[in-house]
C-alpha cells in the first residue's frame, strides 16, 4: 500500500506539487505572520526595557507605548527632577518639590515612519542627548555623539545603533558609515555616531528637530526617570502619581507585559491567518484528492475487485493526503526559515519562529490536509465496484 | 464433495428510471473444487452479471450464492467484501493492472489487502515461476506485452490462493498466440494447483481447454456441459 502511494504521488508531479505548495502557504501564512508580529513586539519590548532609568512617565489617557506622537510637556523632566517654583512667566504655578529618589530624567520622543526599506515601520527617537545617557547605559562606539540640536550644524544629525549600522541602507543604497545620509520624517539627517547597546528606537535624533519637524515644540512622548537605587522605584513611582495626578506612571519591568497586552488586538488578526490557513490547506487538499479519485476511479474499482476493505480505501487515500501535507508543512518551513532571514537581512523587522507555533503550523497543515482528504476517501470507499472497473 | 460454489435461483433486474430489465431470471448452478468450468452465451445473456453476483461485487435481486457453504447472499456489503478478499480472485478482459506499480508490486499489493504485513515471498516467486514472469518482476505494465499483463494479473489473483477464480473473456484483449499462451498458463494452475477456475469466454477455443462448458441465454443456465461447438452465438 505504501508503495501505491508513492508511486501515486510521484506518478502526478504537477498535482502533487501544487498541493504541496497549497498546503505550504498555509503554514507560511501562520509561521511568518506569527513570528512577525511576535518578533516585533519582543524586539520593540527588549529594546523598550534595556534602559537604566527605572521609572517611565506618560501622558494621561490609554497607555499605547506604538510611538505616541509629542504630547507631552517636556519640563516634566526638570520638574521631576528639580520640583517646581513660580516663576515672573508662570507665576500661579504650585510650587512642588524634587521627588525624593531621583537623580536624572530625560524628555524622549518616539514617532513610528515608514521602514526606509519600504518594507514595515520603524521607530526614531527625538533626546537630549546629555541627560539620556545619564538615564541609559547608551555607549556611543563610533563617530560621535549626537549633538542638541540647537547648535547651528547639529539639527540634522542621527546616531544609529550597531544593528541599523550594519544591516541598513543610506538614502543611495550604500551601507551605512559615519557621514551616510538617511531619511527621518521626511528630511536627511547625517550619521554622526554608531551606538551600543540597542536601547529604544535604533534611530536617534535630536528632541529639538523632532518638536520642530512634528509641531510639538517643548513637547516629549515620555520621561524616563532614574533612581538613586533600583530599589527605590516603587517609592518614586508612589511619589510622581502623588505629586503629578492625571498622567501614568509605570516601572520600566512592567513594559514587556504591557507589550504582551497589547498583542492581544494582534491575537485576533492571527487567529483570523489560522482559520485562513487551515482553510487553504482543507481546500487545496480537498480539490486534488478529488481530482485525484476521479482520475483514479477505474483503480479503486481494481482495489475493490481485490477485496479492499472502505477502512483500507479511506487509509490509503488518507495517507497520501497526510504524506502530502507533510512534505507541505517541510516545505513551509524551508520557505518560512529563507523569508525569515530575508526579511532579516534586508529590512529591520524582526521574525521570531517559536517551536508552539511551527507545532500549531504543522497541525494545522497536516489536520487540514487530512479533514480535506475525508470527503474524497469517503466517496471513493463507496464508489459501486463495478461501474468503477468499467470506469474510462 | 462439497460444491465450492452453488447458486440457486438467482435473479437479477436492473432498474434503468421506471423500466425494469432482468439480467438473470434464475440461474442455478453447482461447481466442484478444482473444476475448470467456462461460460459461454451471447451478449447480454448475463454471464458478466453472474460473475459479479458470484464474486460478491454486486447484491442478487434474489436467490442465493453459496461459495464454501458461507452463503453470500445473506451478507453484508461488508462481509461480502471480506469474502471476496478470502475467496475470490479476479482477472479482467483489460487486465485491470495498477500502472504506477511494477508486476512484483501488483501482487504485494494483493498480498497487503489480504493478508495485511504477513505477506509470502515464497509463494509470490512459485507462482510468477508458474506464470513465466520471474524476469518481469521489476516491470511496470506498460513495459510488459498484453499477454505478460494478463498473465501478471492472474498470477495477482492467485496469489492469495482464492477458492475461485474468476475471469472474465481474460483472452478478449489478446491475439491468438498470446491468447494461448494465457490459456495454458490457466489450464497449469488448474491442474497442478488444483485452482477451481470459472471463465467467461465468447471463444470457443478458449472454452474447449475447460472441464466443461456452461450455456447461458437469457438470464438463465441452459445447459451446464455442453459440446462447445454446440454453444450458439460464440466464434470460433
Amino acid at each position: 500500500m505504501d508503495s501505491l502511494i508513492a508511486a501515486n504521488i510521484s506518478q502526478r508531479p504537477l498535482r502533487t506539487a501544487i498541493s504541496i505548495i497549497g498546503v505550504a502557504l498555509g503554514v507560511i501564512l501562520v509561521t511568518l505572520f506569527v513570528g512577525l508580529a511576535r518578533g516585533m513586539m519582543h524586539d520593540a519590548a527588549r529594546r523598550q526595557s534595556n534602559v537604566d532609568a527605572e521609572v517611565r512617565f506618560l501622558p494621561g489617557g490609554n497607555i499605547s507605548l506604538a510611538g505616541n506622537p509629542l504630547m507631552l510637556q517636556q519640563r516634566y523632566a526638570d520638574a521631576i527632577l528639580k520640583g517646581v517654583q513660580p516663576t515672573a512667566d508662570d507665576p500661579d504655578v504650585l510650587p512642588k518639590p524634587p521627588v525624593p529618589g531621583v537623580i536624572a530624567t530625560t524628555a524622549v520622543g518616539e514617532y513610528v515612519q515608514s521602514s526606509v526599506a519600504g518594507i514595515g515601520f520603524e521607530m526614531v527617537d527625538g533626546l537630549d542627548y546629555k541627560s539620556f545617557v545619564q538615564c541609559t547605559h547608551l555607549n556611543v562606539t563610533k563617530g560621535r555623539p549626537l549633538g542638541d540640536g540647537e547648535t547651528p550644524g547639529s539639527e540634522y544629525e542621527a546616531i544609529v545603533d550597531r544593528y541599523y549600522a550594519e544591516s541598513g541602507k543610506d538614502i543611495d543604497g550604500n551601507p551605512i558609515r559615519l557621514g551616510s545620509r538617511i531619511t527621518v520624517l521626511g528630511h536627511e539627517f547625517t550619521i554622526v555616531g554608531v551606538y551600543e547597546p540597542s536601547v529604544l528606537a535604533r534611530v536617534k535624533i535630536p528632541l529639538r528637530t523632532m518638536q520642530q519637524l512634528l509641531g510639538g515644540a517643548e513637547n516629549c512622548t515620555f520621561v524616563m526617570v532614574k533612581c538613586e537605587r533600583p530599589e527605590l522605584a516603587d517609592e518614586v513611582i508612589e511619589q510622581l502619581r502623588r505629586y503629578y495626578p492625571g498622567n501614568h506612571v509605570i516601572a520600566t519591568t512592567e513594559i514587556p507585559a504591557l507589550y504582551s497586552q497589547g498583542l492581544a488586538p494582534v491575537e485576533i488578526f492571527l487567529n483570523v491567518v489560522i482559520g485562513l490557513s487551515l482553510v487553504i490547506s482543507v481546500l487545496v487538499i480537498l480539490l486534488a484528492m478529488y481530482t485525484t479519485i476521479i482520475e483514479r476511479t477505474r483503480e479503486i474499482g481494481i482495489l475493490k475487485s481485490l477485496g479492499a476493505s472502505k477502512r483500507f480505501i479511506v487509509v490509503t487515500i488518507e495517507k497520501e493526503a497526510a504524506l502530502i501535507s507533510a512534505m507541505g508543512v517541510v516545505l513551509g518551513f524551508i520557505a518560512a526559515v529563507a523569508g525569515k532571514l530575508w526579511l532579516e537581512a534586508n529590512t529591520r523587522l524582526m521574525v521570531d519562529l517559536e517551536i508552539k507555533w511551527l507545532v500549531i503550523a504543522a497541525l494545522i497543515g497536516i489536520v487540514g490536509g487530512i479533514v480535506g482528504a475525508i470527503y474524497p476517501a469517503l466517496r471513493a470507499a463507496n464508489l459501486d465496484p463495478v461501474e468503477a472497473i468499467s470506469y474510462d | 464433495m462439497k460444491p465450492v460454489l452453488e447458486t440457486i435461483d438467482l435473479k437479477m433486474v436492473y432498474h434503468v428510471g421506471k423500466v425494469e430489465v432482468p439480467a438473470l431470471r434464475g440461474a442455478t448452478l453447482q461447481v466442484e473444487p478444482g473444476e475448470y468450468v467456462a461460460i459461454m452465451g451471447p451478449s447480454g445473456c448475463g454471464k458478466s452479471t453472474f460473475l459479479h453476483i458470484v464474486g460478491g461485487m454486486l447484491k442478487p435481486t434474489s436467490g442465493r450464492v453459496i461459495i464454501e457453504e458461507e452463503d453470500l447472499t445473506a451478507m453484508t456489503d461488508a462481509q461480502r467484501t471480506d469474502l471476496r478478499r478470502r475467496k475470490i480472485g479476479f482477472v479482467f478482459q483489460r487486465f485491470n493492472l495498477f500502472p504506477t506499480l511494477t508486476a512484483e508490486g501488483n501482487l504485494k499489493l494483493a498480498e497487503r489487502i489480504h493478508s495485511g504485513n504477513s505477506q509470502d515471498p515464497g509463494r509470490r516467486r512459485e507462482v510468477l515461476k508458474l506464470l513465466g514472469l520471474a524476469d518481469k518482476t521489476h516491470h511496470k505494465p506498460l513495459e510488459l506485452s498484453g499477454g505478460e499483463q494478463q498473465r501478471v494479473a492472474i498470477a495477482r489473483a492467485v496469489i492469495n490462493r482464492p477458492a475461485i477464480l474468476l475471469a472474465d473473456e481474460p483472452t478478449g484483449n489478446l491475439d491468438t498466440e498470446n491468447s494461448d499462451v494465457v490459456l495454458d498458463m490457466m489450464a497449469q494452475l488448474n491442474k497442478e494447483l488444483r485452482q477451481t477456475i470459472i471463465m467467461i469466454t465468447h471463444n470457443a477455443e478458449a472454452a474447449a481447454r475447460a472441464d466443461r462448458v456452461i450455456e447461458m441465454r437469457d438470464g438463465h443456465v441452459v445447459r451446464s456441459n455442453v459440446q462447445v461447438g454446440a454453444v450458439q452465438g460464440t466464434h470460433k
